[in-house]
C-alpha cells in the first residue's frame, strides 16, 4: 500500500472483500489438498477388502489386540487412564455381559475390529465427511477433518469407534518409536480400525510398480492382527476376488456376520460352531 | 429517562458474571485437558459419548423453536392479547437458540476445527447439517430480524426518549414514519415471515429429534413414537417457558408489558392439548420398547423403569401428569389463571429436561446392540459449570436487549391499514431478493450434497455449506427488504 492510509470507505470495503476472498480461496485449496486419495488406480478393478475370524481357531490370547495397537500408534493407557474407562482398542475383545443375551458369536470372548460395513452408519451420519467408504471397501477416517462430535460413535451398532478423550500420552513423553506410516491422532478426534490401510496401499503400490497382479497369498496375513495371530485364525483378503481364501470362507456354512440383520453389510465374517 | 439499577438487579448481574466466569474457566479446563474432564466415556466400555451438552442442546433448541413458533402464530392474529406473546417470546427464543448453539460447540472435541470443517465440508446427508445450518441462519438470525421488524414502531417511539440505547434504537428504527402504508407493509411482512418461519423452525427440531431417537436396532414404530414425543414435549416445554417469562415480565415491567389473563388461559389450553397428546405417546413408546424382540431395545426399555433410571422416568411422568391435571381442572372451572399455568409450565419444563436426558443417555448405557456390560453416566462439575455459564451468558445478553427493546408496547396496530397500490418496484426488488436467496440456498445445498462423487465424500466445492447458510439468511431477510425499501415518489 506504499504507506498510504486508507481514506475512503470504498477502499476499506475493497480491502476487506479481497482479504475475505483470499482467505476463502486458501481454505478451499487446503481442503482439496486434504481430500482422501483413491486407493485403486484408474482402470484397476475395485477391491472389497474384508476379514474372516475363525473363532474355533482363536486362542483368545489377544496378540491381535497388542499388535494392532503397536502398528497403528495407539498409545498405552496406563493404570490411571484405564481406571477412567476411556480405552482405545481398534481391535478389541468382546466379552459379553453375563446377564445379557448372547450375540451371534456366543457367550465367549471374541476379537472384534471395525466391521467395515458396505452400508456404514458412521459414514451416513458424519456431518463433515471425515469418515468415508473408500473404493477399496475400507471405512477410513480423515483425522484432520474430524470435529469430534462423536455422532459416528453413537450410530455404529458395534461401538467400534474410539474418541481421543485427551492428548495421547507416550511412555517418557516420546512418540519417536511410533510407526512412521501411521499418523498420530490429536485429542478430540474419533479414530478406528483402518484394516492397516497403509499396508494395503504399500502392497498395491508395489504390485503396480512391478506390473504384477496382487496375489491372495500376499494379502491373507497383511494386517498386523492377521500377521501376528499365532493360530492363523484371522484371514484377510479381497471379497471382490471370488477365488480368494476370504471369499471362500465367507461362503462357509460356519460363517456369520455380526448383527447382519441390521442390514449394514459387515465385511468381517466370523466362523464358528461346527468344527 | 435515566435507567436505574436496583440493588437486587445489580446482585443478580454480579451473580451471572461470576457464573459466567466459572463457566469460562471450566471450558478452558476442557480445552486444555481434553474431554477427559467430562463424565463422558467410551461406548461399550461403561460410558456414554453424549451427555449433558447434547441434552441441553436439545432442551434449548426445543424451547427456542416452540417459543418462536408461538410468536409466529401470535403474529397471525392481530389481537392485543396474543400480540404480547410475540413481544415476549422473540427475545426469549433468541436467547434459547444462542444457548443451543453454544452447547453444541462445547460438546465438540475440537470446537474451532468444528467451525472450519462444518463451513467447508458439511454434508446434508447428515441430520446434523439441518440443525447447525438452520439454528444459525434461520432460528437465530431469522428470529433477530423478525424481532426487530416486529418492534420497529415501538423502537421509533422509544428512540425519542433519552437513554444510553437511544442511538441504537434510532438506527434500528431508521426510516420509520408510522404511515398507514408502512403499517400495512409491516403487517404483511410479519405475516409472511411468520408463515415461512414455521416450517423452517420445525426442520431443525425434527432433525434433532431424529438424532436423539434413531438408534441401531431400534424398530421404526418406537423411533417414530420417540420422535413425536420429543417434538411434542419440546413444544410443551416452550409453552411452559413462555408462561413463566410472561409472568415475570408482567411482574417486573408492569401489567401493560405482560400478558393479559386471557393470553395465559389460551397458552394454558394449548399446553394442555400438547400434554394430552404427549402422555399417551410416552406410554405407547415404553410398551413398544418392552415388547420388542430386539434384546437391546427391551433392555433399554427395562432400564427406563428399573433401579437406575426408574425414579427419573416416573418423576418426569408424574410432573407431566400433574401439570395436565392442573390445567384440566383449571380449564373446566374456567380459571386458567397466571399462577396455575405458570406452575404447570415449570413442572413441564422439569419433565422435558429429564425426558431428554433419559432418551439420550439410557440407550447408551443400557441399550447397545452388542451385549456389552451396562454403563453409567454422571456429568462432572466441568460440564455443569459450562452449561450454567452458557445460561448466564444468554441471560446477560437478554438483559440489555430488554433495555434496548423494552417489553412494554407503545404502539398498537390492530387495524390492518390499506396499502399503497402499484408499488411495483418494491415487489420486484423483494421478489428478486427472495429468488436470489432461494437460488443461493439451493445451489449451496446441491453442492454440499456431493451428488455423483461416488464413494468419496468430498464436496464439489469446499465452502458450499456457507453458500447455503448465506442463502438462508438472505431468505429470512426478505421481509425486511419489503418493509424497508424506500417508497417510490
Amino acid at each position: 500500500m506504499s504507506g498510504r492510509k486508507l481514506t475512503t470507505r470504498r477502499e476499506v470495503l475493497t480491502l476487506a472483500a479481497a482479504s475475505t476472498a483470499g482467505a476463502a480461496l486458501a481454505q478451499t485449496t487446503r481442503a482439496v489438498e486434504n481430500a482422501p486419495a483413491p486407493v485403486a488406480a484408474a482402470g484397476e478393478p475395485p477391491h472389497r477388502f474384508g476379514m474372516a475370524i475363525d473363532l474355533d481357531h482363536c486362542l483368545r490370547c489377544q496378540a491381535c489386540v497388542v499388535a494392532c495397537a503397536a502398528e497403528n500408534n495407539v498409545p498405552p493407557l496406563g493404570q490411571e487412564r484405564s481406571a477412567l474407562t476411556r480405552p482405545i482398542h481398534w481391535m478389541d475383545m468382546l466379552i459379553p455381559d453375563e446377564g445379557s443375551a448372547s450375540s451371534e458369536l456366543g457367550q465367549g470372548p471374541a476379537p472384534i475390529p471395525c466391521m467395515h460395513c458396505d452400508r456404514p452408519e458412521c459414514v451416513k451420519v458424519c456431518p463433515v465427511g471425515a469418515t468415508y467408504l473408500g473404493d477399496d471397501g475400507v471405512v477410513a477416517q480423515i483425522w484432520d477433518r474430524c470435529i469430534g462430535c462423536r455422532y459416528c460413535m453413537a450410530a455404529c451398532p458395534y461401538s467400534r469407534r474410539y474418541f481421543n478423550w485427551s492428548e495421547p500420552a507416550w511412555p517418557g513423553d516420546d512418540p519417536s518409536s511410533a510407526n512412521p506410516d501411521v499418523a498420530l491422532r490429536p485429542a478430540g478426534v474419533v479414530e478406528k480400525c483402518t484394516l492397516c490401510q497403509h499396508r494395503i496401499r504399500a502392497v498395491l503400490e508395489r504390485a503396480r510398480i512391478d506390473d504384477e497382479p496382487v496375489t491372495d497369498a500376499a494379502l491373507q496375513r497383511l494386517p498386523a492382527c492377521a500377521a501376528t495371530c499365532p493360530a492363523r485364525a484371522i484371514t484377510f483378503g479381497d471379497l471382490a476376488d471370488p477365488e480368494s481364501a476370504l471369499s471362500k470362507l465367507a461362503k462357509d456354512p460356519r460363517a456369520v456376520q455380526l448383527l447382519g440383520r441390521l442390514g449394514t453389510g459387515p465385511k468381517v465374517f466370523y466362523l464358528r460352531g461346527r468344527r | 429517562m435515566k435507567p436505574r439499577l436496583s440493588v437486587a438487579l445489580v446482585a443478580f448481574l454480579a451473580l451471572l458474571l461470576v457464573v459466567l466466569g466459572v463457566g469460562l474457566f471450566a471450558f478452558a479446563q476442557q480445552i486444555v485437558h481434553g474431554d477427559v474432564v467430562t463424565g463422558m466415556r467410551t461406548l461399550g466400555a461403561g460410558g456414554a459419548v453424549w451427555g449433558l451438552y447434547v441434552v441441553m442442546d436439545g432442551f434449548f433448541l426445543g424451547l427456542g423453536v416452540a417459543v418462536m413458533a408461538c410468536a409466529c402464530v401470535a403474529r397471525f392474529s392481530r389481537d392485543r392479547d396474543t400480540e404480547a406473546v410475540a413481544r415476549i417470546a422473540m427475545p426469549v427464543a433468541i436467547a434459547c437458540f444462542l444457548g443451543a448453539g453454544l452447547c453444541v460447540l462445547a460438546d465438540q472435541g475440537r470446537p474451532l476445527a468444528a467451525l472450519r470443517s462444518l463451513s467447508l465440508f458439511a454434508r446434508p446427508q447428515s441430520p446434523m447439517f439441518v440443525t447447525f445450518s438452520s439454528v444459525g441462519a434461520v432460528c437465530l438470525f431469522g428470529s433477530l430480524v423478525h424481532c426487530v421488524l416486529a418492534r420497529r414502531s415501538d423502537l421509533a417511539e422509544y428512540a425519542k426518549r433519552r437513554s444510553v440505547w437511544q442511538r441504537l434504537q434510532r438506527l434500528l428504527a431508521a426510516g420509520y414514519r408510522g404511515s398507514r402504508a408502512e403499517h400495512y407493509r409491516r403487517q404483511k411482512a410479519g405475516f409472511w415471515m411468520s408463515l415461512l418461519m414455521l416450517p423452517a423452525l420445525l426442520a431443525p427440531l425434527t432433525a434433532l429429534a431424529i438424532i436423539f431417537a434413531v438408534r441401531p436396532a431400534r424398530p421404526l414404530p418406537l423411533t417414530l413414537l420417540e420422535v413425536a414425543v420429543f417434538i411434542l414435549l419440546s413444544g410443551a416445554g416452550g409453552m411452559g417457558l413462555l408462561l413463566g417469562a410472561a409472568a415475570l415480565v408482567g411482574r417486573l415491567a408492569g401489567r401493560q408489558a405482560g400478558l393479559a389473563a386471557r393470553g395465559f388461559a389460551r397458552l394454558g389450553k394449548a399446553l394442555l392439548l400438547t400434554l394430552s397428546l404427549s402422555l399417551p405417546c410416552i406410554v405407547a413408546a415404553e410398551i413398544a420398547g418392552l415388547m420388542s424382540d430386539e434384546p437391546a431395545v427391551s433392555a433399554y426399555a427395562r432400564a427406563l423403569l428399573g433401579d437406575v433410571y426408574g425414579p427419573f422416568f416416573w418423576a418426569a411422568f408424574a410432573c407431566l401428569f400433574v401439570a395436565a391435571m392442573l390445567l384440566l381442572r383449571g380449564a373446566r372451572r374456567g380459571a386458567l389463571g397466571p399462577r396455575l399455568t405458570v406452575v404447570a409450565g415449570v413442572l413441564v419444563q422439569v419433565a422435558v429436561l429429564v425426558h431428554h436426558y433419559l432418551l439420550l443417555v439410557a440407550w447408551q448405557t443400557h441399550g447397545l446392540a452388542l451385549p456389552y456390560p451396562p454403563g453409567s453416566y454422571a456429568p462432572t462439575w466441568i460440564e455443569c459449570a459450562v452449561v450454567l455459564g452458557i445460561l448466564a451468558l444468554c441471560l446477560l445478553l437478554l438483559l440489555p436487549s430488554v433495555r434496548l427493546i423494552p417489553f412494554a408496547p407503545l404502539v398498537f396496530e390492530v387495524q390492518l391499514a390499506e396499502g399503497k397500490r402499484g408499488d411495483i418496484r418494491r415487489t420486484v426488488v423483494t421478489a428478486i431478493w427472495f429468488l436470489g436467496g432461494l437460488a443461493m440456498a439451493g445451489l449451496g445445498f446441491a453442492l454440499s450434497a456431493r451428488v455423483g462423487t461416488e464413494s468419496f465424500l468430498d464436496p464439489i466445492f469446499a465452502g458450499s455449506p456457507v453458500l447455503f447458510i448465506v442463502g438462508l439468511m438472505v431468505l429470512v431477510t426478505t421481509g425486511a427488504v419489503y418493509e424497508l425499501w424506500p417508497e417510490s415518489k
